[in-house]
């Protein structure tokens, strides 16, 4: 069986792994190649036609594709090398991947590797929505492809449950394409999704929102003819008498997304039950050395722009690993989420590197403070689960930790009013 | 399109029974035919059947015999000489010679039950008395508290006592069975029609007329192996000889393959002893998948219901964790209902006899465990048959071997590579979470898959944890090109399932 060797393999072509890709290459790994499934990369960019992407990036308006061509473009100017229709079916610790093709099964032997396999969506069965099981059902992002890439439209009377992104984009591309949404359904008291996607594609096409209501059964035996809809407790759970019966020919549901990491487990690699993602350092290496990860895989993000900055970090870093050049890391202290943080990542930073932690909130709040140890404290007005938030704490800053912390605690605390 | 056939003998029902009594059939030189109502094999019970096939004499079966016997008590346990347990023994004895010939996955079953309570401590002690009137008590092992924990680590604290055994039942994934048998007899030249729902049955002198929607049929004799709706198939004929048939149902969670590996260490099966009305288990299908099935024998009102329930999910995984703590709901990929059929002449047996009116009519009502039982009923039809005069001649062109379609994900490297130079689409990965190439759904369709649930089950393609987010676009892509359709007329599961409704901008005009 043929095998390969290279600096860095990155396992995945979206943007995390392009982006990997191209910051690799301009660190000065030599031999870069990406592993994508697909007949193209760019990932689910290529499907997301819709703008709103890159303006922290580029700084500019970009369609999904658009961005997407920017990445790709670059990366090939960098020679960096993509194996497209091939899927990596194994990796090891010691840095092996197996992965087959048209042509064969093939092993590659990286110095490095980075994981950038993004994430899938929660489906039906995962939220356990009771009922028959007809046609009809879609994830919002399988929809979305069916409509942007596929030329098809699943159905002509909708209705949407979960107000995440992809759902609430999927609502607004679905009343363009000539069909009815008939409700966006939130189990939540507030809408998961970014605020900008609430004005932009329910609030401007005036699609309702239900908050604290789910889909308590699915009708239809071949294809869906109805849901029905009901009021929820505390627990979530429906309150009797609160039922109402939906028409519709479509469930779409935009419930969640999970890391993709079944290559991770397999090979050993550790994951936070938070994240769903490996635990990572500063630089995104997992706890085996070598192998990093980026991107929706680690944690899934709610802007290109940040899974792009992730891609790097994690490329320079996997390209100093290969080179052999990466100094030992010197102290290290581990994070941890405290009073309504849901997740930090990274898990753990080198004390005399600067850090950029991104985290989420588990609960909205207006007037907060956001809390890192205590060397910096970073106020916001609103804050929201869906949104993620990104704080850079300078390594000037973590030299102020006591010597022998171990752990720094990231807290969100209401301020105080101040008259 | 109305077609016009004769046939030596007419099968109702392209089922896990029908299928092995057509392949049984299939080694004489006979006209034989199935009608399905549906476009595949596995549409009814042989979809949603667990994944074992055990002896009448096992520990399973004493389980069986244990829960019957707290429902009414005071009915014989084990008797040996019961249709059931003839048939259940015999046909675990053909079932792994069959199993190689037609290159059906299997693997042997370590089933564990367990106690947790001096009820349940009770009931272990009843099932070991059984296994020692079955003769088998010398397979099955006692066991304490330590040595259950000792073996399986992740068990409930709470178990007192174990039974174990490994000879007497199989783990298997149904619908393989059952396609396995509907590809040989093909092969054997049974002609299958699907989508052909029997609409009337006409009794002539010495044969009986089928009107179905694909045509009508004459032929000889009728096997009536249409299972949930044997009832109302023997009606037609007036073949009903005054039995019905009850449903009852229960709902099963499908988990993720990974699990498998975590909850147990060697053992593929773990049961309570049951209690009145109630059961509960976590078991391991032949590729891996734990599924949890618990819960009373519900009533099933009609042969349809099977849709699933909010609380029966939370009963199952409740279930689950009463056996093993670390069971987690999270990891359910999928959820069904499956219905169970008992005729009221006596629910705890088949029925497989000729009609009292129509002796060239066949009933062959089978309860559960059918695909234990499959292989044994088929040859105990055929041999009906003959003794009512059906003339059974060898064909010597049957072949009674057949090979699955290759699993891609289980072959060596060099299996896989030899597989891409002979056809590239092998090496094109459609089912990410399973592992399922592009030459495994074409294989499928060349096979006689015509809907996604069709690939599905043929493949596993899209039944791992992300159930067809990913690979569901391309089965219907590869579906469509294949048989020459547009994907606006591909369905999920027959007709009036289509997936794609519409084309981009046709609501528009």
């Amino acid at each position: 069986m043929a095998s390969r060797l290279m600096d860095v393999a990155i396992i995945g072509g979206g943007p995390a792994g392009l982006a990997a890709a191209i910051k690799a290459r301009e660190s000065g790994a030599s031999d870069v190649t990406i592993i994508e499934r697909a007949e193209t990369p760019g990932g689910l960019l290529d499907q997301c036609v819709h703008n709103g992407f890159g303006l922290f990036y580029f700084k500019e308006d970009l369609t999904g594709p658009e961005f997407a061509q920017r990445l790709i473009e670059k990366a090939k100017d960098l020679d960096v090398n993509l194996e497209l229709e091939t899927m990596a079916l194994n990796m090891t610790q010691d840095r092996k991947i197996t992965a087959c093709n048209s042509k064969g099964v093939f092993t590659i032997e990286a110095k490095a590797i980075i994981l950038a396999m993004g994430c899938r969506e929660r489906t039906r069965e995962a939220i356990m929505i009771p009922g028959t099981r007809p046609a009809g059902i879609f994830t919002a992002g399988t929809a979305q492809r069916y409509v942007n890439v596929e030329g098809f439209v699943p159905g002509k009377e909708i209705v949407i449950l979960g107000s995440g992104d992809v759902g609430m984009i999927m609502a607004r591309r679905l009343t363009l394409e000539g069909a009815e949404v008939k409700a966006v359904v939130e189990v939540l008291p507030y809408v998961g999704g970014l605020i900008r996607n609430e004005v932009q594609c329910l609030i401007d096409f005036n699609i309702p929102c239900l908050l604290e209501h789910t889909v308590t059964e699915v009708r239809g035996r071949q294809r869906v003819e109805g849901v029905t809809i009901a009021k929820v407790d505390r627990n979530f759970d429906p309150i009797p008498g609160t039922e109402q019966m939906l028409e519709c020919d479509t469930l779409l549901l935009s419930v969640g997304l999970i890391p993709e990491n079944e290559l991770s487990v397999a090979a050993g690699i550790e994951l936070d039950p938070l994240t769903g993602g490996p635990l990572v350092d500063e630089g995104r290496q997992t706890n085996i050395p070598g192998i990093f990860a980026a991107g929706n895989v680690t944690h899934v993000h709610d802007l290109v722009d940040n899974v792009v900055y992730e891609g790097e970090l994690a490329g320079s870093s996997a390209a100093e690993y290969a080179s052999g050049a990466a100094s030992p890391r010197k102290r290290i202290i581990r994070t941890r989420p405290g009073k309504n943080i849901r997740y930090v990542v990274p898990h753990s930073i080198a004390a005399d590197k600067d850090a950029v932690l991104y985290l989420r909130v588990k609960e909205p709040g207006e007037r907060v403070s956001i809390k890192v140890g205590d060397v910096l404290t970073k106020p916001l007005r609103f804050v929201k689960p869906s949104e993620m938030i990104k704080i850079e704490v300078p390594a000037r800053d973590l030299r102020k930790i006591d010597e022998r912390a171990k752990e720094l605690e990231v807290n969100c605390d209401v301020r105080r009013s101040t008259g | 399109m109305k077609t016009r056939l004769e046939s030596d003998v007419l099968i109702i029902g392209a089922g896990m029974i029908g299928a092995s009594i057509a392949r049984e059939l299939s080694q004489y030189k006979l006209q034989v035919t199935v009608v399905e109502k549906s476009l595949d094999t596995f549409t009814g019970q042989t979809k949603s059947g667990h994944g074992f096939v055990y002896s009448g004499r096992s520990l399973n079966m004493a389980l069986s015999l244990v829960l019957k016997s707290i429902m009414s008590p005071g009915v014989h346990l084990f008797e040996p000489d019961s249709i059931k347990i003839r048939l259940g023994a015999e046909g675990y004895e053909l079932f792994e010679p069959l199993a190689k010939r037609l290159d059906v996955p299997y693997q042997p079953a370590k089933a564990l039950i367990i106690a947790r309570s001096d009820e349940e401590l009770r009931g272990l002690k009843q099932l070991y008395e059984i296994t020692d009137s079955m003769g088998i008590k010398e397979d099955v092992r006692w066991m304490d508290r330590k040595d259950v924990l000792e073996m399986e680590p992740k068990i409930t604290k709470e178990v007192r006592a174990g039974l174990y055994e490994d000879k007497w039942m199989k783990s298997i994934f149904p619908p393989e069975y059952a396609l396995a048998n509907v590809e040989n007899a093909k092969e054997n030249g049974v002609s299958f029609l699907y989508g052909a729902e029997v609409k009337g049955i006409t009794a002539l002198n010495e044969a009986f007329v089928v009107e179905t929607e694909k045509g009508s049929i004459k032929s000889r004799f009728v096997v009536n192996a249409a299972g949930l709706y044997a009832d109302s198939v023997a009606e037609m004929a007036g073949a009903r000889d005054g039995w019905s048939l009850t449903h009852n149902r229960t709902q099963m969670s499908l988990l993720d393959k990974r699990l498998g590996k975590e909850l147990f260490r060697s053992i593929n099966s773990v049961q309570a002893v049951p209690r009145p009305g109630f059961f509960e288990g976590i078991q391991i299908q032949v590729h891996g998948n734990p599924y949890v099935h618990c819960g009373g024998y519900n009533p099933a009102l009609h042969k349809e219901a099977t849709e699933t329930r909010r609380e029966w999910f939370k009963e199952n995984v409740e279930c689950g964790q009463r056996l093993v703590p670390a069971f987690s709901g999270r990891d359910v990929i999928t959820s069904f209902v499956g219905l169970r059929s008992f005729n009221t002449r006596d629910p705890d047996d088949h029925i497989i006899e000729f009609s009292k009116r129509h002796p060239q009519f066949l009933n062959a009502v089978i309860r559960l465990p059918g695909f234990a039982v499959a292989a044994s009923v088929a040859r105990y039809v055929v041999n009906l048959l003959g003794n009512q005069g059906l003339h059974l001649e060898e064909n010597s062109d049957y072949n009674p071997h057949r090979k699955a379609i290759p699993i891609f994900s289980e072959l060596s490297d060099d299996e896989r590579n030899a597989l891409i130079r002979r056809d590239p689409k092998y090496g094109h990965v459609v089912c990410r979470c399973e592992t399922v190439t592009e030459g495994e759904i074409a294989e499928a369709i060349k096979r006689g898959a015509r809907t996604v649930q069709g690939i599905q089950f043929r493949t596993r393609a899209g039944m791992g944890r992300c159930q067809k987010g990913f690979c569901g676009p391309r089965i219907i892509e590869i579906l469509g090109r294949e048989l020459n359709i547009p994907r606006t007329e591909v369905t999920f599961k027959g007709l009036g399932s289509e997936i794609l409704k519409y084309k981009s901008k046709e609501l528009l005009s």
